[in-house]
């Protein structure tokens, strides 16, 4: 009896591991979109991914037939490098440091503020002398997860820089790269 | 010192609410006539009583009126002003051992309007929080003393509730946060649904460079009408200049100087400008919401500029929800919503 007992719970217990484990991140999917993409637009894509990732991102965009410019998250700004903005205000305590200077809270918050003013409004233009320059209608953002985690992505109108789509996707069991990127084209390019 | 920054941002961040385990005292000062007509004078302490008076009544508070301030300045061998330098209100404070300090301005309009602006300073902070109605003088003074009172107590409630506008879906919004990745996305599937047009700002890369202690530098707006804003102390300002000054010396007092001037002084000028640009660059922006979300996503509080007007239109504190998006939600009804009597 008590070994039955032990097998029942043994099962149960099997069970709900495989339960757990098939099902996907507990985050649901969201899709808006506001007009399709559609192909044969000229597109620029940034995925926070190795080189050789973003190869197989960029070719499944060229095999649906968008026109990909060749651009890098490089290109357009380097957060870390240039604009580190927790360098900054590391910099501005310190100065707060001096006993001459022990009011000076409001004037380090507003250089913050400002500073991140000035960070956007530099990306943006950037992305405006992008769209002239190399004729980019939209900006492609995809961020592409493992199962049980939630890819997502996000399309931005570079002629109004308004965001008309977006769209969080729970990576399935089956997914690999090529078809969670096959499945952001799909819904990307229809309304 | 960093650390002691940052402690003292984080006890500042929150709006001092009123306890139901506390009874606070709030004390009053003058409504300063800050026209030259001498016939509007008998309002400077007419509107504070008046205040203090309906906050009584709906509020479990200590109220200390103009008079009785005056009697306990009197110990101190000082007396109550009709204006004060934000920085000294933390002296008044101490000395009349009071939780708040609420005074305020008002100009006698055209047609028979008042334009009345109050300030609110809490001791112990030093922040400040201005407001700005205008009613009619005559017909509607009591209204209005009701009206004023009542955005008071939506300040001091649980929310740090304060609104003056509207923005219905279809007006162009910016956003500014601390999430990015598939919260990011939900927040804006929430505004985007609703019909709501999305700028892109911070949505245009795929990580997020603020944590919740950076986005909380904009839970302090400044503006002309409507702040609620950090104040310096001047009297620190101290730059001491003499035939003993070296070069160097004298080079990194005028840099600081300079500092001041443009990130204290004018910063209002600066960051209009700066909003200016940005919204011609994305197309006309009419609203910038900055949400700051806390590390759990599982709350949030606003601050809303209209980028037209450059004036605070909306703040609001302890936002809950399960997710972005429903916290997103929870935002739009406030937003979308029509304006109560009081607010």
């Amino acid at each position: 009896m008590s070994a039955l007992k032990s097998s029942v719970t043994l099962c149960i217990l099997i069970a709900f591991i495989i339960a757990s484990s098939i099902s996907c991140s507990s985050r649901r999917g969201l899709r808006y979109s506001l007009y399709p993409v559609p192909a044969a637009t000229p597109v620029a894509i940034i995925v926070d991914s190795p080189n050789n990732v973003k190869n197989v991102v960029l070719m499944q965009f060229l095999k649906s037939g968008y026109r990909v410019k060749a651009f890098n998250a490089s290109d357009f700004y380097t957060l870390d490098d240039v604009y580190d903005l927790k360098d900054f205000k590391r910099i501005s305590y310190y100065s707060g440091s001096d006993t001459s200077l022990i009011s000076m809270e409001k004037t380090f918050n507003n250089i913050y503020k400002l500073h991140v003013y000035n960070f956007e409004l530099n990306k943006v233009e950037t992305l405006d002398e992008i769209k002239n320059k190399y004729n980019v209608q939209y900006l492609i953002l995809l961020d592409l997860k493992d199962w049980e985690q939630v890819s997502w992505g996000r399309v931005i109108d570079l002629r109004t820089q308004d965001i008309i789509w977006v769209e969080n996707y729970p990576t399935k069991y089956g997914d690999n790269l090529e078809s969670v990127v096959n499945h952001f084209i799909t819904s990307m390019s229809k309304k | 010192m960093k650390r002691a920054v940052i402690a003292a941002f984080l006890a500042l961040t929150v709006l001092v609410t009123l306890r139901a385990d506390a009874v606070p005292t709030m004390a009053f000062g003058y409504l300063s006539n800050s026209s030259d007509d001498k016939n509007f004078d008998y309002l400077e302490s007419l509107f504070t009583n008046s205040f203090a008076n309906s906050l009584n009544k709906l509020f479990n508070v200590n109220v200390i009126r103009p008079g009785e301030v005056d009697t306990l300045l009197k110990k101190h061998d000082s007396s109550l002003q009709k204006k004060y330098q934000p920085f000294e209100v933390q002296d008044l404070l101490e000395k009349i051992n009071a939780d708040y300090f609420i005074n305020g301005k008002f100009a006698p309009l055209p047609d028979n309007r008042i334009k009345i602006t109050m300030s609110v300073f809490a001791r112990g902070h030093n922040s400040i929080f201005t407001f700005t109605n205008t009613g009619r003088l005559e017909t509607e003074l009591f209204k209005l003393v009701d009206r004023i009172a009542l955005v008071m107590t939506d300040f001091f409630g649980d929310e740090n509730l304060y609104r003056t506008e509207v923005i219905q879906p279809g007006k162009k919004l910016a956003i500014l946060t601390n999430i990015d990745g598939p919260d990011l996305n939900e927040l804006y599937h929430a505004f985007l649904s609703k019909g709501y047009k999305l700028a892109s700002m911070q949505g245009n890369y795929v990580k997020n460079y603020m944590d919740e202690a950076e986005i909380g530098h904009f839970k302090y707006i400044a503006a002309a009408e409507n702040q609620y804003d950090i104040f310096s102390d001047t009297r620190t300002f101290v730059f001491k200049y003499g035939t003993w000054a070296s070069d160097p010396y004298v080079e990194k007092v005028t840099y600081m100087r300079n500092m001041l001037k443009i990130y204290d002084f004018g910063y209002n000028s600066v960051r209009n400008e700066l909003l200016g640009k940005l919204s011609a660059r994305f197309g006309g922006i009419d609203n910038l919401l900055v949400i700051g979300f806390d590390s759990g996503v599982g709350s949030a509080w606003v601050r809303c500029i209209n980028v037209r007007e450059k004036d605070l239109v909306w703040m609001q504190s302890n936002i809950t929800g399960k997710s972005s998006g429903d916290i997103a939600n929870k935002i739009i009804e406030r937003m979308s919503t029509k304006l109560q009597e009081t607010q």
